[in-house]
């Protein structure tokens, strides 16, 4: 049996050639006793204090600001403008039925005010974690460390979609995630598809994962 | 949807640590920037009143730890990230506190050359024969530095009987 100062030397040899070693060994020469574990726990803490330490230079948050701007206020300002052109040519053509369309909304917005008087601060948190969270808006659902199966098919259920795998891989996939109910499927199927790894799609009340 | 002057004054107050936090716990600016940027698209999208700057730097955190899970181990190791990511329920505050503690230890407990082979590994990304090779001494010895450092500090947040 090796002792602890051999595994940590293993564990050292194989960070300087990690490409040398296949996924399993990795985790395995890692994993091998708690006094390890523990040492590339601190390894990580050690770089994360040297990263923090020579990030000093100044970050221009102007730029930042009129990046953010430009990229998701410029589009959505266009998007906004595009429905409501859509909406007058709707109105338009199909005028006959607007009256209906008008009684429609109207029912909406009063289902709306209720559940804002009845939901307010409503936060869940799911599965292992105690969420940091300190959201403030309603129904909001807070995934920590959960498998994208447990999100989806909590999801799913809420919006009364079906999931089908193509790709069984990515069940196990963990993520953190904050499920805003009020937002509709197609909301938290776009969330979903900006993490890597994950792809998508929702046709005919159907969420297919590939 | 979040009123856009306060998203304005939430962003300006805030970014520059945001940042600085993914940074640190990513080591790539790239990357570092998705997340806060994201961070900033759900509060807009979501949010109906100002999340706090806890809040913020909380989300941060979990945006880094969704990017490093999703990455080979190969790359984990490589860049000295997490491999089995654990949420840590620390506030952000006092994980970044111990981080200076681990400079000011090293900087003012260690020294050399030990701290000369302890930045280089560290700062510099050398691999241990590059180090052996700028000191001039042997891998074995090299090793054995880094790994007493390394016990040092374990040493000194732990507590423990770590000797190497």
């Amino acid at each position: 049996m090796t002792n602890s100062k051999d595994n940590i030397r293993k564990l050292m040899e194989m960070l300087d050639n990690p490409d040398a070693y296949s996924e399993q060994e990795i985790r395995d020469i890692i994993g091998q006793d708690e006094d390890t574990q523990e040492t590339y726990r601190m390894m990580v803490e050690i770089k994360r204090s040297s990263r923090r330490s020579q990030n000093g230079h100044p970050i221009d948050v102007d730029a930042a600001w009129k990046r953010f701007e430009q990229t998701h206020y410029q589009r959505r300002h266009s998007n906004v403008w595009m429905k409501v052109a859509a909406g007058f040519v709707g109105v338009l053509f199909v005028s006959g039925i607007s009256f209906a369309a008008i009684s429609a909304v109207k029912h909406y917005n009063e289902r709306k005010q209720v559940e804002q008087q009845t939901g307010q601060e409503t936060v869940i948190s799911t599965n292992t974690g105690t969420t940091e969270s300190e959201a403030s808006d309603n129904q909001l659902v807070v995934f920590t460390n959960t498998k994208l199966e447990q999100i989806l098919s909590e999801v799913a259920a809420y919006y009364g979609v079906k999931v089908e795998y193509k790709n069984a891989d990515v069940r196990d996939l963990r993520f953190y995630y904050e499920w805003n109910r009020k937002a509709g499927v197609e909301s938290v199927t776009d969330d979903l598809n900006r993490f890597a790894k994950v792809n998508i799609t929702l046709n005919n009340k159907k969420i297919t994962v590939e | 949807m979040l009123d856009k002057r306060i998203l304005e004054r939430l962003f300006r107050q805030n970014y520059s640590g945001m940042i600085r936090l993914a940074r640190t716990i990513l080591g790539n600016d790239g990357e570092a920037e998705d997340v806060v940027q994201d961070v900033f698209v759900r509060v807009m999208e979501n949010s109906t009143t100002e999340p706090t700057a806890a809040y913020l730097y909380a989300s941060v955190k979990y945006g880094c730890i969704n990017v490093i899970r999703q990455k080979r181990v190969h790359e984990q190791v490589k860049e000295l990230l997490p491999v089995e990511v654990e949420i840590d329920l620390q506030p952000v505050e006092r994980q970044t506190d111990k981080l200076d503690q681990i400079t000011a230890f090293v900087d003012e407990c260690i020294k050399d050359p030990h701290r000369t082979i302890f930045h280089m590994r560290f700062d510099d990304d050398l691999t241990v024969s590059e180090i052996a090779k700028r000191m001039e001494i042997n891998p074995n010895t090299t090793y054995k530095y880094l790994m007493q450092c390394i016990g040092q500090i374990r040493h000194f947040f732990n507590n423990a009987d770590v000797k190497f």
